[in-house]
């Protein structure tokens, strides 16, 4: 090999590392995008949970859209997050909101009862 | 089984009544030349779901999730969409009516079949331990895969029931082209054509025979025209252990049964699992319930422990309230 070609072949291993080392800054800042958003997804959620589990449990508890306050309680949680893959979390496709009967319930028209619903 | 026909003109109607997932099935249709078909659809149906997410049997896939020890596994669509709903009805009630309480229903003798609960006579411990929260599940809906954490236990027990009763009434009545009702335990989902003026639910304490009035309570009777109707309460499913008075409605927070001021919650949705969710959470939530229901615009009936009714908006209010007749 002449002292061009060595020169050639040392440039493109140079070269080869630049990529690399980019390519492995690139790869951490991804990374620490995900895990920022992730971090903040979870600190929402577990602000949803605490709000929802205080104390006086209920009464006022709000929708859940509406009780995403501050607090920054930490707890168990997420599991698999961290896990690099990028799988969903939740999963129901249609609205957490529960729906309320288009029809309604009316007073018993008389006659024979149908069915009968209690605790079981 | 038992079949009944009753003719009222115009209102013509067949039910079967039957046992299925440790609770009461009650199936009523418009057409009755159809009831025998609807009620082996019925059958099949609920056995699949029994398969899928039976909490007490070894070889159902919810038990396999148990063995996962929280390697992804890929389940069958029933359970993907089982545990969908129950994932659903635990963030739509801010996580008061969570799947992750398998633990806790252990933890307080509830491990095997109800009726062999009430046998059992060994103790337990009751120890204040929260749930380890439905957000610790991941289901992936595009892959058919699921995550649960090694050592926790899910309990689908609270939304399967209203699911499965929301899913058979919908493919009886588009199957059979009439006016469906499933009942699960008191879970009661509506589809298709209902009878003239609607269908009549009577709402109490615990279900029961139709033909039975409840003499202790109160109870009302309302009509029901589409989606469902479900009562989640405390007297119902208990047993007593080591001293303790127990029942099935565990407190995600507590890992113990909750300690409620309402003894019953009847709840009116567009299916029975949100009415489910919505009775069920009202329990955990305790006072207050009421307006986090009227937030929501549901109809619903509480039952305090000292049997005052509370109603919310949409329920029907001409009935009178008088213990041990109807309300």
């Amino acid at each position: 090999m002449t002292v061009k070609e060595r020169g050639a072949a040392t440039a493109v291993r140079r070269g080869k590392r630049r990529i690399a080392a980019a390519t492995a800054a690139i790869t951490l800042a991804a990374a620490a995008g995900v895990f920022a958003l992730v971090g903040t997804m979870q600190s929402d959620a577990e602000a949803d949970t605490a709000a929802g589990s205080t104390g006086t449990t209920s009464s006022s508890s709000p929708s859940p859209s509406a009780s995403s306050n501050t607090s920054s309680t930490s707890d168990s949680s997420t599991s698999s997050s961290s896990s690099s893959s990028s799988s969903s979390t939740s999963s129901s496709s249609s609205s957490p909101d529960l729906q309320s009967s288009s029809s309604g319930v009316t007073s018993s028209s008389g006659g024979s009862t149908d069915s009968t619903s209690g605790a079981s | 089984m038992s079949t009944r026909t009753s003719t009222a003109p115009p209102r013509t109607t067949a039910a079967a009544d039957w046992r299925a997932l440790g609770t009461s099935v009650r199936l009523v249709v418009t057409d009755p030349a159809l009831l025998d078909s609807c009620n082996l659809l019925l059958a099949r149906h609920l056995a699949e779901v029994d398969a899928a997410c039976s909490r007490f049997r070894t070889d159902s896939e919810l038990a396999a999730l148990d063995a996962s020890l929280g390697r992804p596994i890929t389940v069958s669509p029933l359970l993907a969409e089982a545990l969908a709903v129950a994932l659903r009805a635990a963030e739509a009630t801010d996580g008061t009516v969570d799947p992750t309480v398998g633990s806790a229903m252990n933890a307080i003798g509830y491990d095997r079949d109800f009726t062999l609960v009430q046998e059992d006579d060994r103790p337990i411990r009751l120890t204040v331990k929260r749930a380890p929260g439905w957000r610790t599940i991941d289901l992936d809906r595009t892959t058919g895969t699921v995550t649960v954490p090694a050592g926790v236990r899910l309990d689908l027990g609270a939304t399967a029931k209203a699911w499965a009763a929301d899913k058979a009434a919908a493919m009886l009545a588009q199957v059979a082209g009439c006016g469906v009702l499933v009942s699960l335990g008191g879970d009661t989902a509506v589809a298709g054509e209902p009878p003239a003026g609607g269908w009549n639910i009577r709402v109490q304490d615990v279900t029961g025979s139709v033909d039975e009035v409840p003499t202790h309570g109160t109870y009302a009777t309302i009509g029901l025209r589409s989606g469902g109707l479900a009562t989640s309460g405390t007297a119902a499913r208990r047993w007593r252990r080591g001293g303790y008075e127990l029942h099935h409605i565990v407190d995600p927070r507590t890992g113990l049964p909750v300690r409620s001021p309402w003894r019953t919650v009847s709840v009116a949705a567009a299916t029975s699992a949100d009415a489910n969710a919505a009775s069920t959470a009202c329990l955990v939530k305790g006072a207050g319930a009421e307006r986090w229901l009227t937030r929501l615009g549901l109809p619903a009936r509480l039952v305090a422990q000292d049997g005052t009714v509370v109603t919310t908006p949409g329920w029907p209010t001409h009935q009178a309230t008088t213990h041990g007749t109807a309300a």
